[in-house]
């Protein structure tokens, strides 16, 4: 420990504690712009200056290491005017068209400007390129708004492994950009969207649908139907001001009535189906003893990255669609047919905490029901901002149920939330239908299941100690469980491509995880909860109260494996011949991948 | 013939795989295909697997790299000071006119591009130009014709070797010496570690690059960390605007700077020893090999690229392991977590040659030159307004006025001491000594006699940094160039004087707050030159108006 006086108030700090950490511990604000919870501190914003004595210049606290007893002094004239001048200096930089801007009312460069007060000289504007590019399905890049903090450059090469945009050229020629100038578009940009969600300004911002899905619902003649993922009820809140890790989804319903979609569904319907489709398939892959591991494939960033960078592997890839895109092909077949809906009139809209299934509703294989399976994809943020332009307030509104007829969800629908969530629900389901018994009894509380929680590659053996007869709803595709008598069925889950790309060398490599017999890959951080298209803004801190409000979700839910929700059995009664994987199922819940460059 | 991605593989092949060998494999595949286009990239991206984006951000940070196609011949016209003191303007409109094109573009017939750059280091011979890897100094209107006519002609093999050397004007206790130790030094050899880093220390010996640590106590530092590796980098990387001595002590004696590297190393306990040379000093690296041969130790030569900052040890370290050269945080220093992450030691030229004649010759000598907290004599580089400008070999401790009076200047206004990044001193300071107490520099001593307009000289030092900031931090990226903004305003009647307030506020702002050792000192010159010479600079303009 090492005594220090800050602000004339002494205390102690363990040894290489940033100054700013210690400031947040004090509760004394500082002003930050480059710094980013997820990310390593660069201090090249210059804003967080303090004085500490005997030294002769100012000093970043973000990335100062307190390593001997000082003295640090958080304001003097000094301090103030620098802040100023380094605020100025950025705004003369930055497009600050900021009423009719995204991040109006939400960004860090204007809430510094305001909280610390630029000077009443500013600096004449030197906007150094005033263009955008618009040409990525989920990305939209103002490049006059951006001010060098470089967070987008560190999300993409540090945090994700990517490396989209770097530093180029120097001096006053210095800017942020892509590759040869490319557009996101052609780029192996996975349009996960992270570097949206640490873009301090309106640089970085989704492709908004807002105005298109107020256009359809404006439509007499069509009849809009909205699917909502649990990862944005569990965030929406935070659009709205409320503290996170709180679901909305009962609100939220009710609120969508009344901005004016026609019947409002819950995807989690879908994830239980994709749950039994994933299920059958890999139950069929280790009884043939081909293409494993078996990957997930719902998370539409991580698709395209492995598109990009892996195409070897594509064939592990699980062919079952993400679950929105599933509803959308039975929304547009089966429901449509049901209620006598014409589905060139059916308008089907995703809510979803991701700016990479603005890109998956766009790929060609996502027209098996004829139509674009999906229309439109809205995001957290997108859906926060239409509700406020009804003028509701989100909290207090009443409760409305999902519409019929797909009525109830599992609580694995809605881990599919949280990385290790799609894994969890998987077991869940393989396990109870090949041993006859739920894995929670099995396993204690599924807490102790080590795929839970944030660590990147989570690793997991559950041994499959005796097997029943395979249920009906299979048996067209497999014979016997035997196969699995003894066994022990390896899993992982990981999150973040960065992750992903270390699962995959080993694989490559031969190492552990080439033994697997299923991994989930999720392409951002936490899962679907710190998606690309969540409320900004989001770090670790935040993502985890988001978890814990979705496991305190599925805690209540009375269904906890998939194969043992109604609705979904009765689908598969009703329309798909009470066959997972076989014709129809093929047809309308599984896809193609292609190998991108 | 090899296909392009055959060739880019078989040079990256010959030099390795490993990020820190970005830079070489770059400048090679440029001298071999002439232009890193986006396939060139590409390539080098799957075999580095380094995103291309990276790869772009380093080329287009170094001034000899970046990713435009050039003509056969590119002519690099120096821009700095003293070079703009000499003739430059002439020559720049000669050049425009025998090569059809403008600075800053290639020729329609793709044969020149002309570019202005930053000093290169011929500050006592300008005006200076590069043609490709050769330099020319003291160039003349008169030269140029037939020097762009040999290149029309495809006959340009001009050797101007013998120009580059300075002239010697004065030498003292070091000159000396190096007349007495012709042979290679011996002493060294019989030493441990901790004699060596105790004769340093006891010497006072401090960094000639400028900043002036004490280097026994770098060395001690680093000799106390026990890791597997530990590098010993000379820094060869001049830039400072207005210093040369550097160039002439490499290009005469390479072998006294390669034994100071190696005792250096031995005191540290270093594996392994690098050269960092600036890029603008190319024709210097064959003799340097040639030295470096005759020596058991093992010693890289690493080649600049054009970036001032890279003489920033932390800057320069990025560069060796093939990023851009952009200061790092500290702590933790070199000493501790350097190159690679190993304990490194970065000494500048002057200093090595130092550490060799102080070891072979003992330490008495240096300890009884100079100032208390200043020992020794040094090598200074001076240019400007004066009769005799070269290499001038003074002790710490003399006033300016002695100086001037030693070097024969006349009518000097004021006189710019440590470069772009040092502080000009006005007539009211001639009485102060130069030491890293006092006036403290690096080597770069320009004078300014008083017919120069003063405004110009600190808008040529402003500019420097707009061009050489590595545009890391806000201060300097965006704060150096509304100087430079601002001294235009003025400078063209639009500004009037509360402007320059705001400037000189501006200014020291960006130097409090920024985050490298460059915008930290990057509106010295500016300031200091306004505070010297702010009456005559508004009578001027107002003259003029």
């Amino acid at each position: 420990m090492i005594k220090i006086k800050i602000d004339n108030i002494e205390t102690d700090v363990e040894k290489n504690t940033t100054i700013l950490e210690l400031t947040q511990r004090l509760g004394i604000d500082l002003p930050t712009l480059c710094y980013h919870k997820d990310l390593d501190p660069q201090g090249v914003c210059r804003l967080c200056v303090v004085e500490v004595e005997g030294y002769k210049n100012l000093v970043p606290a973000c990335t100062h290491k307190i390593d001997r007893e000082i003295i640090i002094k958080t304001f003097s004239p000094r301090i103030r005017v620098a802040r100023q001048i380094n605020i100025d200096l950025m705004i003369s930089s930055h497009d600050d068209s900021c009423t009719t801007c995204a991040r109006g009312g939400n960004c860090e460069l204007q809430r510094l400007a305001e909280k610390y007060g630029s000077s009443n000289e500013p600096f004449s504007k030197n906007i150094r390129d005033e263009r955008s590019d618009n040409l990525s399905p989920s990305i939209l890049r103002d490049y006059s708004k951006c001010i060098q903090c470089r967070r987008c450059i560190q999300t993409c090469a540090d945090f994700q492994d990517i490396g989209i945009y770097a530093v180029k050229n120097r001096g006053a020629n210095t800017e942020i950009g892509t590759f040869n100038d490319l557009s996101l578009a052609d780029t192996v940009c996975t349009t996960c969207g992270q570097c949206i969600n640490r873009c301090p300004t309106g640089a970085l911002t989704e492709k908004e649908s807002r105005a298109d899905v107020w256009k359809e619902i404006n439509n007499p003649d069509k009849y809009v139907v909205i699917q909502t993922a649990p990862a944005p009820r569990a965030a929406i809140g935070e659009c709205f001001g409320y503290e996170p890790g709180q679901s909305y989804t009962y609100e939220l319903n009710t609120a969508l009535k009344k901005i004016g979609f026609d019947s409002v569904f819950d995807t989690c319907f879908t994830a239980d189906l994709t749950i039994i489709e994933e299920g059958t398939e890999l139950l069929t892959r280790v009884a043939k003893g081909e293409n494993l591991p078996l990957f997930t494939s719902c998370s539409p960033g991580w698709v395209k990255f492995i598109e990009h960078n892996y195409p070897d592997y594509l064939k592990h890839l699980s062919s079952a669609k993400s679950p929105h895109e599933m509803f959308g092909a039975i929304l547009k077949t089966h429901f449509a047919e049901k209620h006598g809906i014409d589905p060139k009139n059916l308008v089907v809209v995703s809510l979803m905490p991701c700016t990479a299934k603005k890109f998956e509703v766009l790929r060609p294989e996502m027209n098996d029901s004829g139509f674009q399976d999906v229309d439109y994809v809205l995001t957290t943020r997108e859906m926060g901002k239409m509700i406020k332009e009804t003028g509701l307030e989100l909290r207090d509104l009443e409760h409305s149920n999902f519409d019929d007829p797909f009525g109830d969800e599992t609580g694995s629908g809605v881990i599919f939330a949280s990385t290790g969530g799609v894994m969890e629900s998987a077991l869940r389901a393989v396990y109870h239908i090949t041993t006859g018994t739920p894995l929670e009894s099995v396993v204690n509380t599924l807490e102790t299941v080590p795929i839970r929680g944030f660590d990147g590659v989570k690793y997991a053996e559950i041994d499959i100690d005796s097997v029943v007869e395979v249920p009906e709803l299979l048996s067209k595709k497999i014979k016997s469980f035997d196969m699995l008598k003894g066994a022990t069925l390896k899993v992982a889950v990981c999150h973040g491509t960065k992750n992903a790309k270390k699962v995959l060398e080993d694989i490559k490599a031969g190492g552990k995880f080439s033994e697997c017999h299923f991994i989930e890959f999720m392409a951002c951080p936490g899962g679907c909860i710190g998606g690309g298209g969540q409320p900004i803004p989001t770090n670790e801190d935040i993502r985890k109260k988001r978890m814990n409000s979705i496991y305190s979700n599925d805690t209540v839910s009375n269904i906890k494996a998939s194969p043992y929700n109604q609705a979904v059995l009765d689908i598969y009664n009703n329309f798909f011949n009470n066959e997972p994987g076989g014709k129809l199922a093929h047809k309308l819940l599984h896809t193609t991948y292609v190998e991108r460059i | 013939m090899l296909s392009k991605s055959e060739t880019i593989g078989s040079i990256i092949d010959s030099i390795g795989k490993d990020k820190s060998d970005l830079l070489s494999i770059v400048c090679t595949i440029k001298k071999e295909l002439k232009h890193i286009d986006t396939e060139v990239v590409k390539i080098i991206s799957d075999i580095l697997d380094i995103p291309t984006a990276e790869i772009e951000g380093v080329l287009t940070f170094y001034s000899f790299i970046g990713n435009e196609k050039e003509g056969k011949y590119v002519i690099r016209l120096c821009k700095n000071i003293s070079c703009a003191l000499s003739n430059r303007s002439e020559i720049r409109k000669t050049l425009e006119e025998l090569t059809r094109t403008k600075i800053g573009f290639t020729s329609k017939d793709d044969l020149f591009t002309l570019k202005n750059c930053n000093c290169l280091g011929m500050c006592d011979q300008g005006p200076a130009l590069l043609i490709n890897s050769i330099l020319l100094s003291s160039v003349t209107v008169e030269d140029l014709p037939p020097i762009i006519m040999s290149c029309r002609n495809e006959s340009f093999n001009f050797n101007y070797g013998h120009r580059y050397v300075s002239k010697i004007v004065k030498k003292d206790s070091l000159f000396n010496l190096l007349e007495k130790n012709r042979t290679p030094g011996q002493k060294y050899k019989d030493l441990s570690p901790k004699e060596i880093i105790e004769i340093i220390l006891s010497s006072g010996l401090r960094g000639r690059g400028g900043a002036g640590y004490p280097t026994g106590e770098k060395w001690l530092s680093a000799s106390n960390f026990v890791t597997e590796e530990k590098y010993f980098v000379c820094n060869a990387d001049e830039g400072e605007p207005g210093t040369f001595k550097d160039r002439f002590l490499l290009d005469t004696y390479p072998d006294k700077i390669i034994e100071g590297l190696i005792i250096g190393a031995k005191a540290i306990g270093a594996t392994k020893g690098i050269i960092y040379l600036r890029g603008e000093y190319t024709y210097l690296r064959e003799k340097l090999q040639k030295t470096i041969d005759n020596y058991d130790f093992d010693i890289s030569i690493h080649m600049g690229c054009g970036s001032y900052v890279c003489g920033e040890e932390t800057a320069l370290i990025e560069s060796l392991e093939g990023s851009r050269g952009e200061a790092r945080i500290k702590p933790p220093y070199p000493v501790e977590s350097g190159y690679k992450g190993y304990p490194t030691v970065v000494n500048n030229v002057e200093t090595l040659l130092d550490v060799s004649l102080i070891i072979e010759n003992g330490d008495e000598y240096f300890r009884s030159i100079g100032t208390d907290k200043s020992k020794g004599t040094k090598f200074f580089s001076i240019s400007g307004d004066i009769k005799n400008p070269g290499i001038y070999e003074i002790p710490f401790g003399v006033t300016i006025k002695e100086l001037l009076t030693e070097i024969g200047a006349i009518d000097v206004k004021s006189v710019q001491m440590g470069g772009a990044a040092g502080t000009n001193i006005g007539k009211d300071k001639f009485n102060d000594v130069i030491a890293y107490e006092a006036i403290p520099t690096g080597g770069s001593i320009i004078v300014f006699n008083k017919d120069r307009n003063m405004l110009d000289v600190a808008r040529n030092f402003m500019d420097f940094f707009v061009d050489e900031s590595c545009g890391q931090c806000v201060p300097c990226r965006e704060g150096s160039l509304r100087i430079l903004e601002g001294i235009d305003n003025i400078s063209e009647g639009s500004g009037y004087e509360p402007e320059m307030d705001k400037l000189l506020n501006l200014g020291r702002s960006i130097m409090s707050s920024s985050k490298c050792g460059l915008g930290q000192v990057c509106a010295n010159a500016f300031i200091s030159i306004i505070d010297n010479h702010r009456n005559e600079i508004f009578t001027n303009l107002r003259n003029r108006i």
